[in-house]
């Protein structure tokens, strides 16, 4: 995925970075760190070095990243869904307040007939009662030390704080009501924002606040259009009554509305003159008008289309430009550093260091699965007759000492004893000539082969021990003895959990005739 | 750069892989006494920022010894031929028996790998070593031997490291003892610096893999501490919630016993997974540590006993209790300019200390609260009881002891606590710590914003680190 590593944070980048994090609460550690340790890896090879750069640079590189990595296409992002919505919402809320502008103006120009508009109520009610909610408005952006000189301001400015309470509220109802992936969605942002709601509580004000004035200026938009086209196709005509102001006290009205346009190079500037306010002033019980003067009625328009547009159109643009600079600017100086971010930036930052096995472990024991039969002395075994004792190489006890347990162990005496396993096998291949020779006339003699218990049945003694079968013969009974010594180098009693990997290795030669027990019975130990 | 490859070689059962385990602090590597179960080399490499710094490999034993040297004796032509003859011995039974272990084994080396030879200490040595020594000679390659001493005379075993010394020495370049079972850290980086010093080029790889295993060592640490201040503050700040249905005459005790389960069960779970988390940062993924689930007389969180066995004596709390409030009431006095004349650090000495005395071990209750628009709530938290912190902070210092501590070559499961007379890690802590601490807990008792909180979560990660750090000091 193209990475351009210099573009500013969205909203849908924020909201997808807050996700992935609340993810990352339950994610197995193991796994964030290989994540990561790839991540930084991806961004050194890209000239972000994540021990030097800090901040949304560095987020904002690893979300690419990230979504590419998780094969999430920024514009199918759950961040770029949700700033859809509010865009959805945005429309909705311009589109509704067209038509409330239109059905506004249209409800005072359609239904005019022979009778002309009162531009008093006509300002007053479309404009005038714009003008408290466009304070209410300015308050919140008034600093705080200022707002105690303003008697009723800080008030106002709570009611601000109340009033943003009450969409989160709202949302966090609407999501428990919701089972389908959206109301998820939904509820984890929620969840996450009202845990984060010290950070990014200006930013949802803001957003909140554009999503307003986006209704505000459309509202406005329908008004003006409205009362354009509306005057195209119809012939309103505008006047005024009042018992209580004077015709001077209403031409001065007019001319201190009119103020910031009536410097324009322009002759409707000037309208109402002092001349059209006294001749479309009418009286509702009178009902007369001075009807040769349609000039001095129609005359009231531009001045009232000046009116719309300056008092109330044109703020509203401001102030929506303003929410709009201010959603921006809170974006740009989101510091991302909740601890959180604190972990994703140490987890980029930390060595990338990895030294456990590339593969995973295969199961290549051979030997294993083949079915071993443990055998010891306890099954049948001849107990008396000559013994040929065999010792391999390291068994430690003195010839006499050896003879003497084996004799006891097996019964019967040692005839004959060999040290076998020396370091030239050849020496082996002497000894089993020698073996065979020497139990060769005896009928029931047997063989005894000495080994330290704590030595693994490696495939040497395997090889000796078919050899030993393969010289005596195929009933010629064989006993391993598992020598073993203790610490002041006695010897005892074999290891039981030794002992028994020798047992389970020689039974798998199948053997009926070999035996595998300790030196020392264990009751004799 | 050089990356060099260490060949761990020796007999089935002597602790090869448990070294190897050790080294590359992976409780994945089978340990298995039965000969045969390995017949292939296993790599380790140890990788930084993609590149490799060094390598391990785990290779199957020897089976043959003796007839493999007696194959190269028969074949040698002089003494200069030797590594010739083990490459021709190589050649010529690759990829089948007898010698399929022995080739498996030789291979590495050949390709230049360093040998790391492993002898058990607890054994004697006897004639057959000598065979595997010998043909690891005659592929003249840097070696060192390792003496393992499996069975230790403190456990009934017995110790012939001298008797190995006085073989080893006459086949291998550097002998050393090393315990794979007990290693810790500081030993596994002790013996790669042993090993930088085989041959002039590891020095560099080496160096920049134990500089970078310290460093590594030191985020994991300052991560296990970020986890456990995590852990506590968002046990300390948990509170259950229930709205009784409108209709309801009242909250049945099945109600409120089913809320405070739920409750004592979240903090249980966060409990236990902060701990699996503390696991999985030191690499013990599959250690098991033995933590039963509620029972009268069990090692539960909220067992008797371990209220008992971890956290704080009344003393040490009513002292860290008292030794916070004086603080607060101190910051007081000098808020006012002394104007008080200490008064608000003798109010909170005494306040502190009352509640650490009475609040020591009280468990939250279920409350019934009213709802401003209407309806009643069930309510359970957060949690006051000052010695509850305490208790949970013990047991994460005891699981993160024994992870720090624990080699990765041991396999047996864990039983908390470790041992019935120890006492708790938090009761040895200097009395400036546990005050420092205390305030944390006391700050954290008082429902605090989630800005505050998120900052709080700093500081407390900052002294347990620091905790961390006195009890286990980087190498």
């Amino acid at each position: 995925m193209p990475m351009d590593s210099q573009r500013s944070l969205t909203l849908a980048d924020l909201i997808d970075l807050e996700l992935a994090l609340a993810a990352d609460r339950e994610a197995d550690v193991a796994a964030l760190r290989r994540r990561d340790g790839d991540i930084a890896a991806q961004l050194a090879a890209t000239g972000i070095d994540p021990r030097r750069t800090t901040g949304p640079r560095l987020f904002l590189a690893w979300l690419d990243q990230w979504r590419a990595a998780n094969g999430v296409a920024t514009e199918t992002s759950a961040g770029h869904r949700a700033q859809q919505l509010l865009a959805g919402i945005g429309l909705v809320l311009a589109i509704l307040g067209i038509a409330l502008g239109l059905s506004a103006v249209a409800g005072w120009l359609l239904p005019a007939g022979g009778i002309p508009i009162n531009s008093i109520f006509f300002l007053g009610t479309l404009i005038g009662l714009q003008l408290p909610l466009l304070l209410l408005w300015i308050i919140p952006l008034i600093p705080r030390p200022w707002l105690r000189r303003i008697p009723g301001a800080a008030t106002i400015h709570w009611l601000w704080g109340v009033v943003a309470q009450l969409p989160p509220r709202m949302v966090g109802w609407i999501v428990s009501k919701m089972s389908s992936d959206t109301g998820t969605l939904l509820g984890q942002l929620h969840g996450q924002y009202n845990r984060l709601s010290w950070i990014y509580g200006p930013l949802r004000l803001w957003l909140l606040v554009r999503l307003t004035q986006v209704f505000a200026v459309s509202f406005n938009l329908g008004l003006v259009t409205g009362f354009v086209f509306l005057s195209y196709g119809s012939d309103p005509a505008f006047g005024w009554k009042s018992t209580l102001l004077t015709e001077d006290q209403m031409y001065g009205a007019t001319r201190a509305i009119a103020t910031p346009w009536k410097w324009l190079p322009y002759d409707w500037v000037n309208n109402p003159t002092r001349d059209d306010v006294e001749h479309t002033r009418y009286w509702t019980t009178v009902n007369t008008y001075d009807r040769n003067m349609s000039d001095a009625w129609a005359r009231w328009w531009p001045f009232l289309f000046a009116a719309l547009t300056v008092y109330g159109l044109l703020p509203r643009l401001i102030t929506l430009a303003i929410s709009h600079w201010q959603v921006r600017a809170n974006l740009k100086s989101i510091r991302l550093d909740h601890s959180e971010f604190d972990r994703l930036a140490e987890r980029l930052a930390r060595p990338q260091i990895d030294t456990q096995a590339t593969e995973p472990e295969t199961g290549d024991a051979f030997l294993k699965g083949q079915a071993a039969s443990p055998s010891s002395l306890n099954e049948a075994f001849p107990r008396s007759g000559p013994i040929l004792a065999l010792a391999w190489a390291g068994v430690q006890a003195s010839s006499g000492e050896m003879e003497q347990l084996v004799s006891q162990r097996l019964g019967g005496q040692v005839v004959a004893r060999h040290t076998v396993g020396q370091l030239n096998p050849q020496e082996d291949a002497q000894a089993l000539a020698q073996a065979a020779e020497h139990l060769g006339g005896s009928t029931n003699g047997r063989a005894a082969l000495l080994v330290e218990v704590w030595e693994p049945p490696v495939a040497d003694y395997i090889d000796f021990i078919s050899a030993l079968r393969k010289a005596l013969g195929r009933n010629r009974p064989i006993c391993v003895l598992l020598y073993d010594r203790d610490a002041e180098g006695r010897t005892v009693a074999a290891r039981l959990s030794a002992a028994r990997i020798w047992q389970d290795r020689l039974g798998q030669l199948g053997d009926p005739w070999l035996r595998v027990d300790s030196l020392v019975a264990e009751e004799a130990a | 750069m050089t990356s060099p490859v260490f060949v761990v070689v020796g007999r089935v059962n002597r602790g090869k892989s448990s070294i190897v385990s050790t080294l590359a602090a992976d409780d994945s590597v089978r340990i298995d006494a039965m000969p045969g179960t390995t017949v292939h080399c296993r790599e380790y490499p140890a990788v930084v920022a993609g590149q490799r710094l060094y390598t391990l490999i785990d290779t199957p034993g020897f089976e043959r010894p003796r007839q493999a040297l007696a194959w190269l004796q028969e074949h040698e032509g002089g003494t200069h031929e030797r590594r010739d003859v083990v490459e021709r011995f190589v050649r010529a039974h690759a990829g089948g028996e007898p010698f399929r272990q022995e080739c498996e084994l030789l291979r590495p080396i050949l390709d230049s790998g360093a040998i790391l030879y492993v002898v058990d200490g607890s054994k004697p040595p006897s004639p057959k070593d000598e065979a595997e020594m010998e043909i690891l000679r005659w592929t003249a390659r840097p070696r060192i031997a390792l003496i393992n001493v499996i069975d230790k005379p403190a456990d009934g075993g017995s110790d012939f490291s001298a008797q190995w010394r006085q073989v080893l020495d006459q086949y291998f370049n550097l002998v050393r003892v090393f315990d794979a079972h007990e290693a810790q850290f500081e030993d596994r980086v002790r013996l790669l610096r042993t090993l930088r010093e085989m041959d002039p080029q590891f020095v560099e790889p080496l160096t920049k893999a134990i500089d970078t295993l310290v460093e590594d060592r030191q985020f994991t640490l300052h991560e296990a501490a970020e986890a456990v201040a995590d852990m506590l503050v968002e046990m300390l700040s948990l509170v259950e919630e229930k709205r009784l249905p409108r209709n309801a005459p009242t909250a049945t005790a099945a109600d409120r016993a089913a809320l405070a389960q739920k409750y004592f069960e979240a903090l249980r779970r966060r409990e236990r997974r902060c701990h699996r988390q503390v696991q999985e940062m030191f690499l013990h993924r599959r250690l098991e540590i033995d933590e039963p689930e509620l029972s009268p007389v069990g090692e539960d969180l909220f067992a008797e006993d371990t209220w008992i066995r971890f956290g704080l004596s009344r003393g040490q709390l009513v002292t860290a209790g008292a030794a916070s409030g004086g603080a607060a009431g101190l910051a007081i006095d000098a808020a006012v300019g002394g104007h008080s004349f200490l008064l608000g650090a003798v109010i909170g000495t005494a306040v502190g200390g009352a509640l650490g005395w009475y609040g020591a071990w009280q468990l939250p209750a279920v409350q019934v609260r009213g709802i401003p628009l209407g309806g009643r709530l069930l309510r359970i938290g957060p949690m006051r009881s000052a010695n509850f912190p305490w208790i949970v902070l013990d047991r994460a210092l005891t699981v993160m002891d024994l992870v720090i501590c624990r080699s990765h070559a041991k396999r047996e499961p864990v039983t908390l606590p470790l041992s019935d007379s120890r006492p708790g890690i938090v009761t040895q802590l200097p009395r400036d710590v546990r005050g420092a601490i205390e305030t944390h807990f006391a700050r954290l008792r008082k429902s605090p914003t989630a800005a505050e909180l998120d900052t709080m979560r700093g500081e407390l990660a900052e002294t347990i680190e620091k905790i961390i750090a006195d009890r286990h000091p980087p190498p």
